[in-house]
């Protein structure tokens, strides 16, 4: 047998080991009642009552928003992590649109980052709904609605134990609406463009990686060795309420093809746009979930060291 | 009436891969309320336990004799108490009655009559009063054990067989009076009967000790509180301690409810009051990304024979490849784990310097020092100084004191478990 990239695999192969991707339709990781360690029962709180190991996946491991068939997202706890700090809202205003789509990855060095990723999604979300009924225009509903955000991450109640920082997310938030996408974000969680004819990332992180290599002191594949690689210039937290302003662009859907945002867990592991572009060609599945899940499972299996979330609405 | 009881657990919960110790600092408070557990008791004993002995006559059983009389005048009206007065044998000198008018009168003549002489068997006291408490089982059951020498060598068997019998019936605070008493000896006495013991160096200094203690006794109204623990199936719990307001060691306190779960006795707590404890788990390690329930501890209350749970926290591990988040060391695990240095750091250089090395006396004596001032021991650094002379607390040079009043050694040494509180954020 043969995967799509032209490797050999067996027939129980999950995973094409040449180009990562998977080769079984995947699922969603189900609850269970019984320890998997030692077979004794589960309590209310999902530790096991005799060996006091976790079981069941807390509420967010595994998120899957589906929308429709055009948009859809998953939010994954990956496999090193041990809680999902990403979170990822999705929400179509009518039948014909616009789109609204958004994914925070919490900063894992700042108090309640899951809080903080989940009400930054959730919020900004509603407001950019709300903004777009009342006739406002998207880069000025995406400030106003990141603004919104912002107070409410900051509204966040946590003990300040004084080594971590206060909740902080990233962001990034797409409305398409009539052939154009409105894209604002704060941090280094991205927006790609995928069709068969094209494919370009189109936000430029806000993180030391992407300065330097700006800068052109050094090349991104060092760059992405370095400690610094995962370190963000901007976020949405009450300790950088005057940094909050938003990088905006506007693109104009060229054909048909794939809006995607992810948080780094995902793009850690691809090489470039195009590498990105190839692994949603080859899923087996076209729909959002399916190449959601395509995506997903990618990162899994390249280890999936950080939280995973990605969100695809299909144009 | 009603308390609210809070449990909070302080920890790091993420450990490397392979590693098994798990601490965690565990912070109950009571509040009076409204809401919350209603709880009650029927009524409250104080028992006061004084040493008649040959060595009390003079002034001290003068002093002790006025104290005790203003004791019982203090005492609160719905109060019970007795009275045990020991020498080579005990006697009771007033049973259990309620502390009205005319029966504190009684009292207060049969203390008068009271006379010093004889030798020094404190099982035999302890016994009465066990037979005095067993009276009132339901009631919140404090007593006070004054002495001022030594009990018998004679009498060491008899003395834990008894206090065996009596732990769980009774609490009791030891005070000894001038410097002729062993700390070591009342230490285990009040350590089992979970109370405090310090040092009054002169009799005149009786009368206001002995109406703190009233007074804490009686702000106590939720008795035969016990710490519950579970741990896993293979766990294995190396430590628990009571850390704040001072450090009592509980672990091989232990009473097996069920597998898995074992009681510690933490006795009656009073409104307003917050203890810290620290446990030390060691468990079976799981894998990178594994989530465990390393323990669960819960404060259970009994009235009547009946068991209410009023308070629980959960005690967690997960194993993570994160280095950063694996090797933080929570702020008030590290606090505490430097409190029972200091306290150790006294006693082995109080006893270095009784056996007149001076050398390790010095070394141990300027570690106190310098986890004193570190940590913000006030009390204790301030005891430290009637024994060395500080050069520089921050890197704790010291040098002996040559001439050290023996009562000053000895409340450094009955003190030394007094711990300070860590500040609620640096901030």
């Amino acid at each position: 047998m043969q995967c799509i990239c032209g490797a050999s695999i067996l027939a129980d192969d999950k995973f094409c080991e040449e180009c990562g991707t998977p080769l079984t339709a995947s699922k969603p990781p189900t609850a269970i009642d019984k320890c998997e360690k030692c077979g004794a029962g589960i309590d209310s709180e999902g530790y096991c009552c005799q060996c006091g190991f976790r079981q069941e996946p807390p509420v967010h491991d595994w998120l899957e928003v589906i929308i429709n068939s055009q948009l859809a997202g998953v939010s994954d706890r990956g496999l090193k992590h041990s809680r999902n700090e990403d979170f990822l809202a999705l929400q179509q205003l009518n039948d014909s649109q616009p789109n609204i789509l958004v994914v925070c990855d919490g900063v894992s060095s700042s108090e309640k980052p899951d809080l903080a990723a989940k009400t930054a999604a959730e919020t900004t979300c509603l407001a950019l709904a709300n903004a777009w009924e009342i006739g406002e225009n998207s880069a000025s509903a995406i400030k106003s609605a990141f603004a919104t955000a912002l107070a409410n991450v900051c509204n966040i109640s946590y003990r300040n134990s004084g080594d971590l920082e206060p909740p902080s997310t990233t962001i990034v938030a797409a409305i398409v609406q009539e052939g154009i996408a409105t894209i604002g974000w704060l941090g280094d969680s991205r927006a790609y463009w995928i069709s068969a004819h094209s494919h370009q990332q189109l936000t430029q992180d806000d993180s030391w990686l992407t300065e330097v290599v700006a800068a052109g002191k050094i090349s991104e594949a060092e760059a992405r060795l370095s400690p610094k690689a995962h370190a963000i210039t901007r976020w949405l937290g009450a300790d950088a309420v005057e940094d909050a302003v938003p990088s905006i662009v506007k693109f104009t859907i060229p054909d048909s093809g794939y809006l995607i945002l992810c948080s780094d867990g995902l793009w850690n592991y691809t090489l470039d746009a195009a590498h990105l572009a190839n692994l949603v060609q080859r899923s087996p599945d076209r729909d959002a979930i399916g190449i959601s899940r395509t995506l997903v499972e990618f990162a899994r299996n390249c280890g999936g060291h950080d939280n995973i979330t990605v969100a695809v609405l299909c144009l | 009436m009603s308390h609210q009881f809070k449990a909070e657990v302080f920890q790091n919960q993420y450990l490397p891969q392979g590693a098994r110790e798990v601490d965690a600092i565990m912070t109950i408070t009571v509040e009076k309320g409204d809401s919350g557990v209603a709880t009650g008791h029927n009524g409250r004993l104080f028992g006061i336990i004084c040493d008649t002995s040959g060595s009390m006559g003079g002034d001290k059983i003068h002093a002790a004799k006025d104290a005790m009389i203003k004791i019982v005048n203090l005492l609160p009206e719905d109060a019970h108490f007795f009275i045990v007065t020991g020498a080579g044998k005990a006697n009771v000198v007033f049973p259990v009655s309620p502390a009205t008018t005319e029966k504190k009168q009684e009292a207060i003549a049969a203390i008068k009559s009271t006379l010093a002489n004889g030798g020094t068997l404190m099982s035999t006291w302890l016994a009465q009063a066990l037979t005095q408490f067993k009276k009132m089982p339901s009631a919140v059951r404090q007593a006070l054990l004054l002495t001022d020498g030594q009990n018998d060598d004679s009498d060491e068997k008899s003395l834990k067989k008894v206090l065996l019998e009596c732990e769980g019936v009774f609490q009791c605070d030891c005070r000894g009076v001038g410097t002729d008493w062993r700390v070591a000896q009342l230490q285990e006495i009040a350590s089992k009967l979970l109370g405090t013991t310090d040092i009054i160096p002169s009799a005149a200094m009786i009368e206001s000790d002995f109406r703190a203690i009233l007074e804490k006794a009686m702000s106590k109204n939720v008795s035969d509180v016990a710490l519950r623990l579970w741990t896993p199936q293979g766990a294995k719990v190396l430590f628990c301690k009571q850390v704040s307001p001072d450090i009592v060691d509980l672990t091989h306190r232990h009473k097996p409810v069920k597998p898995q779960m074992v009681d510690y006795p933490t006795g009656a707590w009073g409104s307003n009051e917050s203890r810290d404890y620290h446990f030390c788990i060691e468990v079976n390690p799981g894998n990178i990304g594994d989530e465990m329930l390393a323990g669960r501890a819960s404060l259970v209350y009994t009235l009547n024979g009946t068991e209410t749970k009023v308070a629980e926290a959960r005690i967690l591990a997960t194993w993570t490849d994160d280095e950063a988040k694996s090797t933080k060391i929570d702020r008030r695990v590290a606090h505490y784990t430097g409190q029972a240095e200091l306290a150790q750091s006294i006693q082995e250089g109080l006893e270095a310097r009784a056996r007149n090395d001076i050398e390790l006396a010095t070394a141990k004596l300027g570690k106190a020092v310098k986890l004193a001032h570190e940590s913000g021991n006030e009390a204790t650094a301030k005891l430290l100084k009637t024994v060395v002379e500080i050069e520089d607390a921050p890197t704790g040079t010291v040098r002996l004191k040559r001439e050290v009043a023996k009562e000053d050694a000895m409340a450094l040494e009955t003190r030394s478990t007094k711990t300070t509180r860590i500040a609620k954020s640096p901030n």
